[in-house]
């Protein structure tokens, strides 16, 4: 677990503690409080990198960071259950998974055609 | 990497510097690979992507690129930053901090989101391809399993696959067939389910068979015909064979495998007074006792 002027060090003149503190507020970063400092994660480090860079590079606004990290964090929230469930019937018979499949390869080919 | 970081921002040699950050900009947006979780080749891509415009962001570098005395390789900024990024942490568990739905499973959900992929199926979007292999289980017969067979299975599309059983395949064994997959670059897995026999049974190469005898067959030793896998053959039934005598046929088994023959002495159906008076008479003179050696062990 990192402070934040460590994070601030990591992050290399890209964002001062006045952004950062920013960013907790907009809950944009959700680090650990603990007696009345932060203390970020190996995934909080990561998302920020993120936010840098869509901020700095990309010049997404504000606003616009509320709508990409609630989309994104959707996204991979998704996934995870996503990969719960292709692992949970990855644990089914063959000819359960067979049904699965082809159940699904029917949904897909109804939107389609529709 | 030995591109053109002209060619990769897709922008001409005299290009200014808006252009080149407006172009980079707008293939990032579209390549970052935090913004595509799915997609293995947004990684690659997007390291491309800042190799270029860092090398072209900074007008000295640009300048000897121009001049030809650097290429991309000559830049190793990019490198240097770290490995992880945002979604090797998202897609793992600790992602599940940030998760904006990591409450219980509901499969109603799942329908809902099912559909909706469907709808986007023609999109380019970030949804994890369906998988590239595909996996069957089939039931071939006994004799298909033992001698090999063209077997030929209907697809859940209505698509037929056709598949060569090899001689000699085992129960629970998958087959690999390259490129049958859901997509060209993935494989079908074939799991064969071999049914039984009502006469044979196997272990690995060999066959074994019960096959009946009459009880003149033991007395008189004669010659039977026992079915093999390969078709009937004769075998010779040694004078005084008793029940659960165990011949072998060699060769007759799977590829190279023995047959085994267990004998099963079957007596008639009815004794007549015939058979009766005949045994009478021979077991007066010709008393033998088989389970002599149970009272000695016991």
């Amino acid at each position: 677990m990192k402070t934040l002027e460590e994070v601030v060090e990591i992050l290399d003149a890209r964002i001062d503690r006045a952004m950062l503190e920013a960013y907790i507020e907009r809950q944009w970063v959700r680090p650990h409080r603990k007696r009345k400092a932060w203390y970020f994660e190996e995934i909080d480090i990561a998302r920020l990198q993120l936010i840098c860079h869509l901020t700095q590079e990309i010049e997404v606004n504000d606003e616009g960071m509320d709508v990409v990290l609630s989309l994104l964090d959707q996204l991979y929230g998704l996934r995870t259950h996503m990969k719960h469930l292709t692992h949970a019937i990855a644990q089914q018979p063959l000819e359960v998974q067979r049904e699965v499949r082809s159940i699904l390869n029917q949904l897909m080919k109804t939107r389609e055609v529709s | 990497m030995a591109k053109n970081p002209y060619d990769i921002l897709g922008i001409n040699k005299d290009a200014s510097e808006a252009d080149i950050k407006a172009a980079y900009r707008k293939l990032a947006k579209k390549h970052h690979p935090d913004l595509n979780p799915g997609n293995k080749n947004a990684d690659a891509k997007f390291k491309e992507l800042n190799a270029a415009n860092d090398l072209l962001s900074d007008a000295k570098k640009r300048a000897a690129f121009d001049r030809g005395e650097i290429d991309m390789e000559g830049e190793p900024r990019y490198q240097e930053q770290p490995q992880h990024t945002y979604r090797d942490y998202a897609n793992g568990p600790q992602g599940n901090r940030y998760h904006s739905n990591g409450g219980d499973f509901d499969l109603s959900d799942l329908e809902g989101l099912f559909g909706g992929l469907g709808g986007m199926g023609r999109g380019r979007g970030g949804f994890t391809p369906p998988p590239a292999d595909a996996h069957y289980a089939i039931q071939a017969g006994f004799l298909e399993a033992a001698l090999g067979a063209k077997k030929r299975i209907t697809m859940p599309d209505g698509k037929t696959l056709d598949i060569t059983l090899p001689e000699g395949i085992e129960e629970g064994q998958q087959l690999r067939l390259k490129g049958k997959g859901m997509k060209p670059s993935g494989d079908a897995y074939v799991e064969v389910h071999i049914n039984p026999h009502p006469l044979f049974t196997r272990k690995g190469k060999d066959i074994s068979i019960e096959v009946p005898i009459a009880l003149q067959e033991s007395v008189l030793g004669v010659k039977i015909k026992v079915p093999t896998i390969h078709g009937p053959v004769d075998m010779a039934i040694p004078k005084g064979a008793s029940s659960g005598l165990t011949l072998r046929l060699k060769g007759k088994g799977i590829k190279g495998g023995d047959q085994y023959v267990t004998l099963k002495l079957v007596m008639p159906k009815d004794i007549d007074a015939e058979l009766e008076e005949a045994i009478g008479k021979w077991s007066a003179s010709h008393p033998y006792n088989p389970r002599k050696h149970m009272e000695t062990a016991t």
